[in-house]
C-alpha cells in the first residue's frame, strides 16, 4: 500500500527522461526491439530479443531466422505497450527513425537507440552493415557481427558467381498489393542493393520513395518487357488466378509469360542483412532466369 | 436574359472542357511506350478500360447522387453521406481478412452487402429521428463514422495484410482488362433503365409524400429508387474504390450549370460526374510511372471536389428544408432533475473513471495496480481528461453559437482544420515541438472557423450549409492526409498515429498544457454564460438584450477553436466527443447554458478517459487509439439511445 502511494506521488513529479546512451551497459544483454529488421539481425548475431512488436507479423513476413517462442509480444510497432515493455526491464530499446515520435516516451523506460536503414541517401545495404556492427558492439558480439557481414557478403558473391559473366537480363522485383497494383523495388531498396552487388541490373529505373519502392499500376509493368520478373509472396489470390489463366493485361504481358517470372517465398524487403542474404540465396536458386537466352 | 447568359457560359465552358480533355487523351495515348504489340496490349487492356471505367464511375456516382437527393428530398444525400462507402469499406475489409478467396472472386458482393447493411442501419436510426432531412444526414454521419472506426481498428491490427485497402480507400482507376468494366457497365445500365422507367413518379416525389400518395404511387417506389442508387454507388466502390465527393457534388454542379429541372438534372448530373472523374483521371496519368499510382484519382477528385463544393454553396439556391429541431429535443423528455445533483453525479462518475484508468492496468502477469506503471499512465489519463473536457466545452460553445444542435467541432470541420494545420506545421518546421504543433493546430482551427463564419455571415447559419461545409472540409482533410501519406514522408507515421487519436506519445508537460487549455476554456465559457444563453435565440433577441453581437460571436468562436485545437492534438480530428457530450448532458436535463457546459465537460472527459483506458486494456499489449474508440463508443451510444427510445 505504501509502495502504491509512493508510486502515485512519484508519478506526479515531472518525469526525467532516461539519459541517452550513457546508461547503456557496456554489454547489453536485455534488448527489446520494435523493428523486425533489427530483430532478425539480433537473432543472426545469436541474441534473442526479450520482446518484439507484432511478432505474429514477423513470423509471417520475415520468417527466417525463426523467432524463438520465449520472445514477448509487445503490441503494435507504432505504439508498443509501455507497461509490457517496462515489465521486461530492458537494458536498451531498439527503434528506427520511423518511430521517432514515440522515442521520448520509450526513453522513459530505457535508453533508445535508433538504427536507420532506409534513409534519404538510398543506401540501405551499407546502413544494414553499419547497424550490424553497432549491434555487435552494443551486445559485445563484435566478432559475430563481422562474421555475419562476411557471410552475407560471401552469399552475394556466390550469387554473382552463379549469374556468371553471361549477358544478363535486368530484374524486376515486386510485391503485388492486389491484381491492379504492385510495389516495385527500385533504387534505395535492400533488394536493389543486392542486385547491384551481384552485378545484376534492376529493370525499374524510375524513382521511388526513401523506402526504395514505387507504387505502380499493372499497366506500368511493361517497362520490364525484356526483364526477368520476381514476384514475392504473399501473392493475392486474384493475381495468382490471372497469371495461371493468362487472363487480363497481367496475364498477357510478355513479362508475365510462363517461364519468364518466378514466385519467390516471402522475404522481407524492409529488413537487414539476414533478409539481404536470404534474397541473394533465392536469386541464386533462380539464376538461370537471368540468362539472356532464357526468355521465352 | 440571365438564363440565356448562363446557358451561353455553360456552352462555352463545355467547349473549353472538351478541347482540354481531348488534348489530354491524345497526349496520354501518345505517351504509351513499348513495342507495337505491347502498345496495342496496353491500349486494349489498360488505357481504354480505364477511360471507360472513369466515364462509368462518374456517371454512376452522379446518378446515384441525384436519385438519393430527389427521393429523400435532401440536398446532402449522397453515397458518402449515407454510409455506402463506409459500409462497403467495412465489408471488404472483413472479407479480405476472413476469406481472401471470396474477396478476390466477388468484391462486388461484399461491397453491395456492406453498403445495404449500412444504409439499413442509417434508415433505421434516421426513421427514429422522424427522418427529417438534416437528422438523416446526421444519422449517416454517425453510422459512417461508427463503421469507419471499426474498419480503422481492423486496419490498425492487420496493417501489413490490408495494404491493398489503402489503395482502395484512395480510389485508383488502374484497370487490367475488361471484366470489371463489363460488370460495372451492366449495373449502370440497370440503374439507368430503372431511373428512366421511373422518371415521372420520381418527379412527383418532389411534391411531397401526400401528393405522391394521392397520385397513387406505391410505397415500394422510394425503396426501389434508393436501392438502385445504393447499388450504383456500391458497384463503383467495388470496382475502383472510393471516388470522393462526386456523388454529392455532381448534382449541385449540374444545377449551377443550369439544369434546374429534375428531368435535366437526371441527365446533367451523371454527365457532370463523368466530366469530373474523366478530367482528373487523365490529369493524374500525366505523372511518370510509379508516381501516378501515388496520386490516386479518388483522393485527387476529393481534393478538387471539396473546395468546389464550398464555393458552390454560395450559389446553391436556398434550400427548402425543415431546420431540424435536433436530437437534443428529440431525445429529451423525462423528469426535470436539479442540475447541481446531476452535475455532482457526473463529477463522481468522472472521478471513478479517472481512478479506474489510473489504477488498473494490464501487464504480462494479468490485471492489477502495477504501481510502477503509474508514471506511464499519468500523462495519458491527464491528456485524455483534458481533451475530453475541452471537446465537451467546444461542442457546447459551437452548438449555442450556431443555434444548432448538430453543430460540433468535428462536424463543422474544425477538427479537420486542426489536422491540416498540424500537417502544415510538420512540413514547414523541422522542429516539431509541442509548441509548434499547438500553434499549427490552433491556426488551422481558427482558419476553418473563420471560413465558416464568413460563409455564414453571407447566408445565415442554416444547418444544411454548416453540415455541407463540415463534410467538405472533412473530405478535404481525408484527401490531403492520404496524399501526405502517399508521399512516403518519414513523418507520416506520426501523422497517422495522431489522426487515429492516440494518447501514446503524450508527455506529462504536454498533457498538463492540454488539461489547462480545457480548464481555461471551461472557466472563460462560464463567464460567457449569459451570451451562450441568449445567442441561440437569434440575432434580433441578442441585440435587443444589449449583447455586443459581433464581439460575442467572435469571442465564442475563438474560444471554441482554441479548446478544440488543444484537445484534437490528443484525440485526433474526428472523435465525436464534441457532438456527443453536450447531447448527453442535455439528455440528463442539463439544458441551460451553465449546467450544460459543465455537464458536457464532465461527460466528455469521462468518455475519452474511458476510451483511452479500454484501448490500453482490451487487446493488451496491442493498444487501440483513444480517438478511434471514442468514435466507436460515442456513436454506438447515440445509435443505441435512439434505437432504444420508442417513437413518439
Amino acid at each position: 500500500m505504501i509502495e502504491t502511494l509512493l508510486a502515485f506521488l512519484l508519478a506526479l513529479l515531472p518525469v526525467q527522461p532516461a539519459a541517452a546512451d550513457e546508461s547503456v551497459p557496456a554489454h547489453a544483454e536485455r534488448v527489446a526491439t520494435i523493428d523486425w529488421g533489427t530483430a532478425e539481425t539480433l537473432l543472426a548475431l545469436g541474441i534473442t530479443p526479450l520482446g518484439l512488436a507484432e511478432s505474429a507479423g514477423y513470423r509471417d513476413w520475415v520468417g527466417s531466422p525463426a523467432l524463438p517462442s520465449g520472445v514477448a509480444e509487445l503490441g503494435l510497432r507504432a505504439t508498443p505497450s509501455l507497461e509490457y515493455l517496462a515489465a521486461l526491464k530492458p537494458d536498451v530499446i531498439l527503434s528506427t527513425p520511423q518511430f521517432t515520435a514515440i522515442e521520448p516516451v520509450l526513453g522513459r523506460i530505457a535508453p533508445v537507440i535508433s538504427l536507420a536503414t532506409f534513409t534519404e541517401d538510398l543506401e540501405p545495404y551499407r546502413h544494414a552493415e553499419e547497424n550490424t556492427r553497432r549491434l555487435g558492439a552494443l551486445t559485445g558480439r563484435e566478432q559475430a557481427a563481422d562474421d555475419l557481414i562476411a557471410a552475407i557478403d560471401a552469399r552475394i558473391a556466390k550469387l554473382k558467381g552463379a549469374v556468371g559473366m553471361a549477358a544478363t537480363r535486368p530484374v524486376l522485383v515486386l510485391y503485388f498489393q492486389d491484381d491492379r497494383h504492385a510495389w516495385v523495388f527500385c533504387r534505395g531498396s535492400l533488394f536493389d542493393d543486392v542486385l547491384k552487388r551481384a552485378g545484376l541490373k534492376n529493370a525499374w529505373t524510375g524513382a521511388g520513395n526513401f523506402w526504395g519502392f514505387a507504387n505502380a499500376g499493372v499497366d506500368q509493368l511493361f517497362a520490364a518487357r525484356d526483364a526477368a520478373v520476381l514476384v514475392i509472396e504473399p501473392v493475392p489470390p486474384a493475381v495468382r488466378a490471372k497469371l495461371a489463366a493468362r487472363d487480363g493485361l497481367l496475364g498477357q504481358l510478355p513479362a508475365f509469360a510462363p517461364g519468364n517470372y518466378e514466385i519467390l517465398p516471402s522475404v522481407w524487403g524492409f529488413g537487414g542483412l539476414p533478409s539481404a542474404g536470404r534474397f541473394a540465396d533465392l536469386l541464386r536458386e533462380h539464376a538461370r532466369l537471368f540468362e539472356r537466352g532464357h526468355a521465352s | 436574359m440571365l438564363h440565356d447568359r448562363r446557358r451561353l457560359g455553360a456552352f462555352f465552358a463545355g467547349g473549353v472542357y472538351l478541347l482540354l480533355v481531348a488534348g489530354l487523351i491524345a497526349h496520354n495515348i501518345a505517351a504509351i511506350q513499348g513495342s507495337e504489340a505491347v502498345r496495342a496490349l496496353l491500349l486494349d487492356y489498360a488505357y481504354w478500360p480505364r477511360l471507360t471505367v472513369s466515364l462509368l464511375a462518374g456517371a454512376a456516382l452522379g446518378l446515384a447522387g441525384v436519385l438519393m437527393q430527389q427521393v429523400l428530398q435532401n440536398p446532402l444525400a449522397a453515397p458518402e453521406t449515407l454510409g455506402v462507402n463506409a459500409g462497403a469499406h467495412l465489408a471488404l475489409t472483413i472479407g479480405l481478412l476472413a476469406s481472401p478467396a471470396l474477396h478476390a472472386a466477388h468484391p462486388e458482393l461484399l461491397a453491395i452487402a456492406g453498403a445495404f447493411a449500412a444504409w439499413g442501419l442509417i434508415a433505421a436510426v434516421g426513421w427514429r429521428w422522424r427522418a427529417d432531412p438534416t437528422t438523416l444526414i446526421l444519422a449517416g454521419f454517425v453510422v459512417s463514422f461508427a463503421l469507419g472506426s471499426i474498419s480503422s481498428l481492423l486496419m490498425l491490427l492487420n496493417q501489413q495484410y490490408l495494404a491493398s485497402m489503402f489503395i482502395w480507400g484512395a480510389g485508383s482507376l488502374v484497370e487490367d482488362g475488361w471484366t470489371g468494366v463489363e460488370q460495372l457497365a451492366l449495373r449502370v445500365a440497370v440503374g439507368a433503365t430503372v431511373t428512366a422507367a421511373l422518371a415521372r413518379p420520381l418527379l412527383i416525389l418532389g411534391f411531397g409524400d401526400q401528393q405522391a400518395k394521392s397520385l397513387g404511387l406505391t410505397r415500394l417506389l422510394k425503396p426501389l429508387l434508393l436501392a438502385t442508387a445504393v447499388l450504383l454507388s456500391a458497384s463503383v466502390a467495388a470496382a475502383v474504390g472510393i471516388i470522393g465527393f462526386v456523388g454529392l457534388a455532381a448534382p449541385h454542379l449540374a444545377r449551377v450549370l443550369g439544369a434546374e429541372k429534375l428531368g435535366e438534372r437526371l441527365v446533367a448530373a451523371p454527365l457532370a460526374g463523368t466530366g469530373l472523374v474523366l478530367l482528373v483521371d487523365q490529369l493524374v496519368q500525366l505523372l511518370p510511372p510509379g508516381q501516378a499510382a501515388n496520386l490516386p484519382t479518388g483522393a485527387v477528385t476529393a481534393l478538387i471536389g471539396a473546395p468546389m463544393l464550398i464555393l458552390l454553396l454560395r450559389r446553391v439556391p436556398r434550400l427548402m428544408l425543415e431546420t431540424g429541431a435536433g436530437i437534443a429535443t428529440r431525445l429529451g423528455g423525462g423528469s426535470a432533475r436539479r442540475p447541481m445533483v446531476v452535475l455532482a453525479g457526473l463529477a463522481v462518475a468522472l472521478a471513478l473513471v479517472l481512478a479506474l484508468a489510473f489504477l488498473l492496468g494490464r501487464a504480462p502477469d494479468g490485471f492489477g495496480l502495477h504501481p510502477e506503471a503509474f508514471s506511464w499512465r499519468l500523462p495519458r489519463v491527464t491528456a485524455a481528461c483534458g481533451a475530453g473536457l475541452g471537446l465537451g466545452v467546444a461542442g457546447c460553445l459551437v452548438q449555442r453559437l450556431f443555434a444548432n444542435p448538430m453543430a460540433s467541432p468535428e462536424i463543422l470541420g474544425i477538427g479537420g482544420g486542426v489536422a491540416m494545420g498540424l500537417i502544415a506545421a510538420l512540413l514547414l518546421f523541422a522542429d516539431s515541438s509541442a509548441a509548434v504543433q499547438l500553434l499549427g493546430a490552433t491556426v488551422g482551427a481558427l482558419a476553418v472557423t473563420g471560413a465558416i463564419l464568413l460563409l455564414g455571415l453571407d447566408r445565415g447559419f442554416t444547418p444544411e450549409r454548416l453540415l455541407l461545409t463540415g463534410i467538405a472540409i472533412t473530405a478535404l482533410l481525408d484527401a490531403s492526409s492520404l496524399l501526405f501519406l502517399a508521399l512516403g514522408d518519414p513523418r507520416s507515421g506520426q501523422v497517422l498515429a495522431w489522426l487515429s487519436g492516440s494518447t501514446y506519445w503524450v508527455e506529462l508537460d504536454f498533457a498538463v498544457v492540454v488539461l489547462c487549455a480545457g480548464l481555461v476554456g471551461l472557466a472563460l465559457s462560464a463567464f460567457a454564460c449569459r451570451w451562450l444563453e441568449i445567442l441561440p435565440l437569434g440575432a434580433g433577441v441578442a441585440i435587443s438584450l444589449g449583447i455586443p453581437l459581433r464581439t460575442a460571436r467572435l469571442a465564442v468562436l475563438v474560444l471554441a477553436a482554441i479548446t478544440t485545437a488543444a484537445a484534437a492534438l490528443v484525440v485526433g480530428p474526428m472523435s465525436f466527443v464534441g457532438l456527443l457530450a453536450p447531447h448527453l448532458a442535455g439528455l440528463l436535463d442539463l439544458r441551460r447554458a451553465g449546467p450544460q457546459l459543465f455537464g458536457a465537460a464532465l461527460v466528455g472527459a469521462a468518455l475519452v478517459v474511458f476510451a483511452d483506458w479500454t484501448g490500453r486494456i482490451v487487446f493488451a499489449p496491442t493498444e487501440l487509439p483513444a480517438g478511434v474508440l471514442s468514435v466507436l463508443i460515442g456513436s454506438a451510444a447515440v445509435i443505441g439511445i435512439v434505437m432504444a427510445r420508442r417513437v413518439r
